[in-house]
Formats: structure tokens, C-alpha cells, sequence
């Protein structure tokens, strides 16, 4: 489904990523854990392509994404559905218009189908009577979440989420980690899940894979990630200060 | 030094993309309508009063101004043509493309930029929605025909304010100052004054759109893009306000 080789990327002469592997089977959840600034959400952009990579491929249903055209590429992006790190809503459109956006611009649905499945995504993630809202309204977690009913209103075959649970109250993390779930079994979508979160990591990866120094150093399931003997794994998981990681 | 030479021609480089994708999106993709109509009144209607104002007073210290030399000579009479001919001219399609510039450029520029920089043009793209069809064209389509618009109505209001002098104080009669006045202009004059809006409508979208787009920085940056906006506009808008005379009085004569 997603296969990424050998990728590259810098910025200017920051090296992010030297060297990403990853194999993504359809339906599964791969969940990649990481510290700050490693380049997790340079990762999820450069799977969509709205960046482009220095070096490697990125496979995604068999087609290199690298070697699209804008126009192939935005074809290949309606099947996506990408959730950013702060939400990203539109501020000029309120909520109903945001979860409707997709609907709208790429669906022949009437607006009475519209509105329904604007109001069944939103009650997927918890919120309801909010569509007249615009986004500065909303508290940080509620748009997070309404980011979350924008992207799977298409009923996407691949989502992204950036940190789907940061920001959010621990019951409302785990609604979401429940949705997460759900989404996967109920449509078969095949997810890539950034997070800190060890706890969100544990509960909806079928694997979970730690990105350090531009690379992926441990790619296993949740039991072998929790019992790893790497110690930067260890560090990470456990969130102790002490270790080969330094914070700088 | 080289730097900033090379600095220069990307910046022209970008601008000129942004036009061929801006050209290619109108000719090959279904309009928004909604989304012309909401620009057309945030950039036409919400315009009127501050163009109003400063066209009108322009017109009227035009006349005051040239009263002083005039009635030297006694030749009041040629205020009429005077004013016409300036604001119609020069001063009418100048004044608009500031005015614009200033209030409709900078803000084009601010909401595109914070969109930029929260990621809501990122957004856009993932959802396979082209920004520049979706942002760029109702905001150039709605400049290039406001502006003119726009700019008729300034040079009414000029023309009105010298009016207003020429009658009150100058004690010429209304009719023969209106007939001075369509005597003074000739299709020329009309021509050069609606190029002029045209070419700045133009610039402002084009540079406001790009600077927006190309955004870095969080709010300093909106700031930071902002400012360039208005200055480059404003630059470009005089110089190429000399040219189009230029052009207009040693080619087009
Ligand atoms: N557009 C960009 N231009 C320049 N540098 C960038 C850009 N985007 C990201 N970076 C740099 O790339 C590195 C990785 O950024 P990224 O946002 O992917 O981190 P992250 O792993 O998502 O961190 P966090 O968990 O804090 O969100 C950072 O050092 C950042 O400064
Ligand atoms: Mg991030």
C-alpha cells in the first residue's frame, strides 16, 4: 500500500531524514513515535508530496508519488486524508463548510447528503450542534477533532494523523484512539499515526516504528517495541531523562 | 550583490509563474462564482468610500491650487480642463491603484500568508484543490474589474470636487463648466486612463498573491510580507504609471 525507500530530505543544511524505510500494509496502522523536530511531519508531507523528497521513492498503490504530475497527484490526494499537527482549518469557513469541503468540491452529493454526513462525522468525533462555528471559536482539542471529521469525510483509503491526540484531555484521547480503531476496521483505511502519545502508540498500532537521526532505528510490534533493548527505544518509551538521548 | 541580482530575477520569475498558473487555472477550470462575488464586494464595494475621499478632495485642491495661477492671468475658465484632464489622466487611475494597493493588497497578502503559515494552503493541496484557482483567480478576477470600475468613479469624484470650485468660486456656470470639461477630454486621454488601471490590477494581485504564498515565519513573517507588498506594489505602480504615459505620449499620439 505505502512503501517509502531509502528516503532523503533536507533543509538547507539540516539533514531530517537520511535514509527512511518503511513498508505500510493495506489496513494496517503503522504508528511512528519520535522526539520533537525529528522530522515527523516532514515524513507525513512528503507521503501526500506537498514536499518533495532529495533522494528515494515513495510507492503509494504501486505508483511512485515522486514522479507524478500536479494533476496525477491531486487525482491520487482524494484518497487521502490528512489530519495536520495544529489542525489547519480553513478560518474563513465554519466548521459545517470545513467537515463539508471535500463533499463539496469533489462529491455530486445534494446538500441534504452533505449535511448528513457532515453531522455523522462530526458525532464520530465527539462533537455535535457546533456546524455554525467558526474554527477561532473553537478551544484547541475541538479542532483538532473537527481537523479529524474533515479528513474522513471522504471516507479516505489512507490517513494520515500528525499527533491525532496532542492537545486533548485523556477521555477524549481515548475516543479518538477508539475512532482510530473503528475507521480501520470499519473501512479498511490504511493509517500512518504520529504521535508522542506511548499510550495512543500502544493501543491503535499494528506496528509502531521510532524515527531518530533521520532514520527509522526499530520498526515492531507494540509488545516488541514495549520489551525492546535499544536503548534509545527504552529511553523514549519510558520518557527518562538519563540516556543516549540528549535533550540539547 | 549577486545574490541579490539573482534574488531579483526569482522573485520576477515567481511572479511571472503565478500569472501563467493564474491565466491557465481561468481558461481551463470551472469559476467559483461564490467565491468572485464574495471578492468583488470585499475589494469593489467595501472600496468606495475611502477612493471616494480622496479623490474628491484631490479634486477640489486641484482647482484651488491652479485658482492661485490662473487668476493671475485670468484664465479661470481652463480649471475645468485642467482638472479633467489630471484626474482622468493621471491622478484618478494613480490614486485608485494606491488606495487599493494599500487597504486590498496588504490585506490579500496578510490572509494569505497567515493561511500560508498555519498550513491551510497545505490543507487546500491534500485535498486536491488547486489554492491558486481557489485563492488567486476570484481575487485577480475581481481586481481586474474593480479597479477600473473603481477608478471611473474616482475620476467622477475629482472631476465633481473641481466642480464644486469652479462653480462656487470661481463663478463659472455649471453648464459651461460641464462643457468645458467633455470638450477637454479626448479618447486618448479616456484610453491611457484605462490601461492604467488594468496594468495595476495586475500588479497588486499578482504581488499580494505571491507574497502571501511565499510566506515564511509566523506572524513576523505575515508582517514581513505585508510590508513588501505595499512597497513593491506602490514602486511598481508609479513606475509603471510613468511608462504607460510614456508610452502614450511618444508612441500613441
Ligand atoms: N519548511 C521547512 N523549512 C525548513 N525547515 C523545516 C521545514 N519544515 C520542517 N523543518 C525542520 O525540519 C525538522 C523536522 O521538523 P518536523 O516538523 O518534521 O518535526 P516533528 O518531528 O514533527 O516535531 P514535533 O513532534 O515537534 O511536531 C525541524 O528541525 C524543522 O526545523
Ligand atoms: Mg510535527
Amino acid at each position: 500500500m505505502i512503501k517509502v525507500i531509502d528516503l532523503w530530505k533536507k533543509f538547507g543544511d539540516l539533514e531530517v531524514l537520511t535514509g527512511v524505510n518503511i513498508e505500510v500494509m493495506e489496513g494496517e496502522t503503522f504508528v511512528i513515535i519520535g522526539q520533537s523536530g525529528t522530522g515527523k511531519s516532514v515524513f507525513l508531507k512528503l507521503l501526500i508530496g506537498l514536499l518533495k523528497p532529495d533522494r528515494g521513492k515513495i510507492y503509494i498503490q504501486g505508483r511512485d508519488i515522486t514522479e507524478l504530475s500536479e494533476r496525477e497527484l491531486s487525482k491520487l490526494r482524494i484518497e487521502f486524508g490528512m489530519v495536520f499537527q495544529y489542525a489547519a482549518l480553513f478560518d474563513s469557513l465554519n466548521v459545517f463548510e470545513n467537515v463539508a469541503f471535500g463533499l463539496t468540491e469533489h462529491t455530486d452529493l445534494d446538500e441534504e447528503h452533505i449535511t448528513q454526513r457532515v453531522k455523522e462525522c462530526l458525532k464520530l468525533v465527539g462533537l455535535d450542534g457546533i456546524e455554525d462555528k467558526m474554527p477561532a471559536e473553537l478551544s484547541g482539542g475541538m479542532k483538532k477533532r473537527v481537523a479529524i471529521a474533515r479528513a474522513i469525510a471522504l471516507n479516505p483509503k489512507i490517513i494520515l494523523y500528525d499527533e491525532p491526540t496532542a492537545g486533548l484531555d485523556p477521555v477524549v484521547a481515548s475516543s479518538i484512539n477508539k475512532l482510530i480503531k473503528e475507521l480501520k476496521e470499519k473501512t479498511q483505511a490504511t493509517s500512518v499515526v504520529v504521535t508522542h502519545d506511548m499510550k495512543s502508540a500502544y493501543e491503535v498500532g499494528d506496528r509502531i516504528g521510532m524515527l531518530y537521526q533521520g532514520k527509522l532505528i526499530e520498526v515492531g510490534n507494540p509488545d516488541q517495541i514495549r520489551n525492546t533493548q535499544n536503548p534509545v527505544v527504552r529511553q523514549f518509551i519510558n520518557g527518562e531523562f538519563e540516556g543516549p538521548i540528549t535533550v540539547s | 550583490m549577486i545574490q541579490r541580482v539573482n534574488g531579483f530575477f526569482c522573485y520576477i520569475g515567481h511572479v511571472v509563474m503565478l500569472f501563467g498558473h493564474t491565466i491557465f487555472s481561468i481558461f481551463t477550470k470551472k469559476p467559483r462564482f461564490p467565491l468572485i462575488y464574495k471578492q468583488l464586494v470585499k475589494i469593489g464595494l467595501e472600496s468606495l468610500p475611502i477612493v471616494f475621499l480622496t479623490s474628491f478632495f484631490t479634486g477640489i485642491v486641484l482647482a484651488l491650487q491652479s485658482a492661485y495661477q490662473m487668476e493671475k492671468l485670468s484664465a479661470e475658465i481652463y480649471i475645468a480642463a485642467l482638472v479633467a484632464l489630471s484626474m482622468v489622466r493621471e491622478l484618478g487611475p494613480v490614486i485608485t491603484g494606491l488606495v487599493v494597493a494599500g487597504r486590498v493588497g496588504a490585506s490579500i497578502s496578510a490572509e494569505l500568508g497567515t493561511m500560508k503559515v498555519t498550513e491551510q494552503i497545505d490543507a487546500l493541496e491534500t485535498m486536491a484543490v488547486d489554492p491558486v484557482h481557489y485563492l488567486v483567480v476570484p481575487r485577480f478576477l475581481a481586481l481586474l474589474f474593480m479597479l477600473p470600475v473603481l477608478t471611473i468613479y474616482a475620476n467622477v469624484m475629482g472631476i465633481l470636487g473641481g466642480f464644486l470650485i469652479g462653480v462656487t468660486k470661481l463663478g463659472i456656470s455649471p453648464n459651461y463648466y460641464i462643457r468645458l470639461t467633455f470638450e477637454a477630454l479626448t479618447l486618448r486621454d479616456i484610453c491611457s486612463g484605462f490601461t492604467k488601471p488594468v496594468v495595476f490590477a495586475f500588479i497588486i494581485a499578482l504581488i499580494s498573491c505571491q507574497e502571501g504564498f511565499f510566506t515564511k515565519g509566523g506572524a513576523e513573517g505575515v508582517g514581513r510580507a505585508t510590508t513588501r507588498t505595499v512597497v513593491n506594489t506602490f514602486v511598481l505602480i508609479i513606475v509603471a504609471d510613468c511608462l504607460i504615459t510614456a508610452v502614450y505620449y511618444f508612441l500613441l499620439r
